[in-house]
């Protein structure tokens, strides 16, 4: 399969990942910069099933209706106090209920604007869950498509994990 | 001034109220759910409401109608992830003033605030 070279990942178009990840890789980067001021990069897309984050703290919201899904933005304790020092303007040294809405809150968002720009009527939106602890990890269905997509910022490294049943029968 | 923030998340509570602040609205009251938001509603006279959609007790939308319902003609500014079309027109229907979707960053958020907020 051929790997795209482009200067701007997020303009690449000739990966071999599902149509919907440069939605969700998109929105990503549109609520970093607008909550946070940050400037993310995506440094890479894989496919993986199973087993899959082991960072500190997990946001996850569910799909239903047409797209049945799950999507989980995972990172490192300090980068979720570097957002905490942007978004409240004090750094905190532990995860704090400040913390857990703040990565439910940025989930949240990534998971309704992406819904809203996929194109796709009757998606409907769970509530976020935050799963915090060192190095935790999160799995899915083995019958899920999962799409990850690996980004990087002054704060450090983190991922958007779309595990997703394709729709339609498309591949 | 005294404007009504109502969400779930604290965090964003705070933001919208840094915002209020930024525009020189510093007598603020929070609601963490719908029905608060209400309660509060009814306990304070305030001059405009911030509501999320989403929220326990009753949604947002709820809370518009049963505000409309009292005859007040405040301004109310929805804000929320929800920004599908059918969701804005019942947001509007309903008898929101303005509508603001997250993300947003606080140029977004004040030039809301500015068409209604008179300091």
């Amino acid at each position: 399969m051929t790997t795209a070279v482009a200067s701007d990942p997020l303009e690449s178009t000739n990966r071999a990942v599902h149509p919907f990840v440069g939605t969700f890789a998109s929105c990503t980067k549109k609520v970093f910069s607008t909550m946070l001021g940050w400037d993310i990069v995506l440094a890479d897309q894989t496919k993986s099933r199973g087993f899959l984050s082991k960072y500190d703290v997990s946001g996850l919201i569910g799909f239903s209706g047409s797209l049945r899904g799950t999507l989980v933005v995972s990172c490192a304790a300090e980068m979720t106090y570097s957002a905490a020092e942007s978004f409240l303007g004090a750094r905190p040294t532990e995860i704090t209920d400040d913390i857990v809405d703040l990565v439910g809150e940025l989930t949240n968002m990534i998971g309704g604007s992406s819904k809203d720009r996929l194109g796709i009527t009757g998606i409907e939106l769970g509530l976020p869950a935050v799963v915090s602890g060192i190095g935790h990890r999160v799995s899915f269905q083995p019958s899920a498509h999962v799409e990850i997509l690996h980004f990087m910022c002054d704060a450090g490294p983190f991922t958007v994990e779309i595990g997703f049943r394709i729709p339609n029968g498309q591949k | 001034m005294k404007v009504l923030v109502a969400d779930d998340s604290g965090v964003m509570r705070k933001i919208i109220i840094r915002a209020l602040n930024s525009v020189g609205v510093t007598d603020t009251i929070e609601a963490a759910n719908g029905q608060e938001a209400i309660d509060a509603f009814k306990a304070n006279p305030v001059d405009m409401i911030l509501t999320d959609w989403n929220m326990p007790e009753k949604n947002g939308l709820e809370v518009v109608t049963e505000i409309r319902a009292t005859g007040s003609e405040i301004p109310i500014i929805m804000v929320t992830t929800e920004a599908q079309k059918s969701q804005v027109i019942a947001a509007i229907q309903a008898g929101v003033s303005d509508y603001l979707t997250k993300p947003f960053d606080s140029d977004d958020l004040r030039a809301k605030l500015d068409k209604f907020v008179a300091v």
